[in-house]
């Protein structure tokens, strides 16, 4: 085990030394002060969670705990995602950390399906490896939403949002009509979040596994994804998304889509919290992606928001299982978590305007079995490594002007070459 | 016998001596060596160990799966085209780089104030951080950057720069030719500078042009100072990353990936560390190839200022 671990961390390092002829430094940290329980906690440290958000929401645990002393890992700009593989083969892992388990992940973490906090959270069951679940979490970010401009759809004639995917085309040509840019999008990682939008409510509704599906060779990604590649093509050959969205950066897309230069943006609910806090914005509402005609029950992309497991290496599991405990189910704590991310969870509100209300009554009215995955997927539906990246050059390849035809081949032989 | 002992081995100095001799430099050069294989080749060799592995940088329970790393990465449609744009971006990049760079060099390798500015100028980009860069020219060539903007103010439409496959895969090889040209132009000043002043006198006596000079004075003399600067860019290109990160992510549809963006999202994003050592360890081995390869070939110019 040790020369496993000696191999490990001298070869994380190699592979980035050889890669970028680099350096890298480790930082340790000091121990626990006597008589109390040190509980470490790696977690993403952003504009919005900054450590101060993250030392005062463990405040009232450590007042109400005080034999526990919560101690804030900042993983610093390499992300808890690169911090925790250092971390673990360094010896030096935290007792929490704040990220979706993997399967890769699942052997260092403790099983939390004792817990009832666990096994009833949100999205504990599509989080769940092998019948076990690894994480609790705290709410909703959900994934399969079209944002629209009121004013726009005002101007284009439509009154009533589309609830399938026929409408939604109809809408964007009206909307075109009109003279708006029907669809904002942009490059880097957001190109295929409209594709997705576009294409899961209606292929995951009809087939719940498709996932498993696709991993075990049932269906192929030109069979199962096919109609909305080109329904997508078809979109960009119309003008209704701009073959230029690739040169847009995300924060640009978001501007332009709130100070009102676009007509529908694909996005994640966290964009409410931008809207929430933007001033001079566009009048702004929210439809779940709509899916084909005969789809009773489109799914709903989603992630876990907050997502807290507990490492097998951890000495205090106890103490830290107390703590993901208070963040996960505390009514405090859970809704301050959920308003700086805009996350959301039913019976869990925050003062929030017309658009959050809109998202929140989205997940009320949201069956748990509906929400999926997108992009690579989690728990047991996951798809192979790599799919998110492909999936976004793919759309990005569309967007650009190659046909449907092209990019379905294209997925059809990386889902060959990932099978060996 | 004695007779017959040949008299180098009659001078042979004792072991002893020898050894006293040898001890400087055993000692002063020993850290160095201790350094370089702590640091580099026993890396290096725990990388290609790792490489036969399936390590996914959580588990420490990793097993060895022999050579499927390796198949893997020539079988990998992502990772060869990396592998294919990362060669047109060293094999253009090196030409350019050193082709602007001989040029500039030859153009303001005179006294003046103003070539000494322009040195500064033209060396300037090379010292500014490759993310800064890329970070600059992608917004300048943005749909809506200075550069569409500029061309919007004489009539022309908005280009592509960096969201069609073609043009961006030429925005980033100007791009890196743009940053890197000014350290092949100092490394080929620094060789010109070396000519012996005498030379050119004499072929100007002879009645040389300003370009025979050039062809068959400076080109030559300069042969030696050609090959480090092929070698150094060569192998400078093919580990570009950063510029690409900044410039253009890899993308549009992923057309612009190079092998060190492939193995670090292989790596550490895509959690396949032992994919992502083998993937470096071929890189490795197609650098020190090309490296030593362009050194060989360049040997016979280099002769030629020897003799």
């Amino acid at each position: 085990m040790i020369k496993h671990r000696t191999l490990a961390s001298v070869g994380t390092l190699t592979v980035a030394a050889l890669a970028l002829t680099g350096c890298a430094g480790s930082d340790d940290d000091g121990g626990g002060s006597g008589g109390t329980t040190e509980v470490s906690m790696l977690v993403n440290v952003t504009p919005n969670l900054t450590e101060e958000f993250w030392n005062e929401l463990v405040k009232p645990f450590e007042d109400a705990n005080p034999d526990i002393d919560v101690v804030i890992q900042n993983p610093g700009a390499e992300g808890v995602a690169a911090a925790l593989p250092r971390l673990l083969t360094a010896g030096d892992a935290p007792d929490i950390v704040e990220q979706a388990p993997t399967v890769e992940m699942a052997p260092e973490l403790v099983d939390l399906s004792q817990y009832d906090w666990a096994k009833n959270g949100p999205l504990a069951d599509q989080y769940s490896i092998d019948g076990k679940y690894y994480m609790a979490g705290i709410g909703f970010q959900l994934q399969s939403l079209w944002f629209y401009n009121k004013t726009a759809f005002e101007e284009a004639g439509i009154s009533e949002v589309p609830t399938t995917v026929d409408e939604l085309t109809a809408a964007l040509g009206k909307l075109k009509d009109a003279g708006w840019t029907p669809i904002q999008t942009g490059g880097d990682w957001m190109s295929s979040h409209s594709l997705q939008a576009l294409a899961l409510p209606s292929i995951v509704g009809e087939d719940p596994d498709w996932f498993a599906h696709m991993n075990a060779g049932d269906t192929t990604f030109s069979d199962s994804y096919g109609d909305f590649t080109a329904t997508y093509a078809d979109w960009v050959a119309k003008g209704y998304v701009p073959k230029d969205a690739l040169g847009i950066k995300y924060p640009d897309a978001e501007q332009a889509f709130l100070s009102g230069k676009s007509a529908i943006y694909p996005m994640g609910s966290w964009f409410a919290g931008t809207e929430a806090k933007a001033e001079d914005k566009a009048e702004i509402g929210v439809f779940r992606a709509p899916a084909v005609d005969g789809v009773d029950s489109p799914a709903m992309g989603a992630n876990i928001a907050s997502p807290y497991s507990i490492l097998k290496a951890s000495e205090n599991q106890d103490a830290a299982a107390k703590l993901v405990e208070f963040l996960v189910t505390d009514q405090k704590a859970v809704a301050s978590q959920l308003e700086v991310d805009g996350n959301f969870r039913d019976g869990y509100e925050y003062d929030m305007d017309d658009l959050g209300k809109e998202l929140l009554q989205i997940v009320a009215d949201t069956p748990a079995e509906s929400y999926t995955p997108t992009g690579q997927g989690y728990g047991e539906r996951t798809l192979p490594t790599g799919y998110s990246d492909e999936i976004n050059a793919q759309t990005q390849a569309l967007i650009g002007g190659t046909s449907a035809d092209k990019v379905d081949a294209a997925m059809d032989d990386w889902f060959a070459s990932t099978a060996g | 016998m004695a007779a017959t002992l040949s008299p180098a081995t009659a001078r042979r100095r004792p072991a002893a001596r020898v050894w006293r001799d040898r001890l400087p430099g055993i000692v002063m050069g020993g850290p160095a060596v201790l350094v370089f294989l702590a640091m580099f080749i026993v890396p290096m060799f725990l990388a290609f160990v790792l490489s036969l592995t399936d390590w996914n940088g959580y588990s420490l329970n990793f097993t060895f799966i022999g050579f499927d790393n390796y198949a893997e990465a020539f079988r990998n449609p992502r990772t060869v085209d990396a592998a294919i744009f990362t060669a047109v971006v060293a094999f253009c990049g090196t030409v350019l780089c050193n082709g602007v760079g001989l040029f500039i060099a030859a153009l303001i390798a005179g006294n003046s104030r103003a070539n000494t500015l322009l040195r500064t100028i033209f060396f300037y980009p090379y010292i500014i951080s490759a993310l800064i860069i890329g970070f600059l020219w992608s917004a300048m060539l943005s749909p809506e950057g200075a550069v569409n903007g500029l061309l919007g103010h004489v009539g022309l439409g908005p280009v592509p720069f960096l969201t069609e496959v073609g043009f961006a895969k030429a925005s980033v090889i100007l791009t890196i030719v743009w940053s890197h040209f000014g350290f092949n132009m100092i490394l080929f000043l620094a060789g010109i500078k070396s000519v012996p002043a005498e030379y050119f006198e004499a072929a100007t006596v002879d009645g040389a042009s300003k370009w025979q000079q050039f062809r068959n004075v400076t080109l030559p003399l300069i042969a030696p100072v050609f090959t480090v600067n092929l070698v150094l860019t060569l192998v400078g290109l093919l580990k570009v990353y950063d510029i690409v990160l900044a410039l253009t992510d890899g993308g549009p549809a992923g057309s612009t990936q190079t092998i060190v963006y492939q193995v670090l999202r292989d790596s550490f994003a895509n959690s396949e560390l032992g994919f992502g050592a083998a993937q470096s360890v071929i890189l490795l081995l197609v650098t020190a190839v090309l490296g030593l390869a362009v050194t060989f070939a360049r040997r016979g110019a280099e002769k030629k200022v020897a003799d």
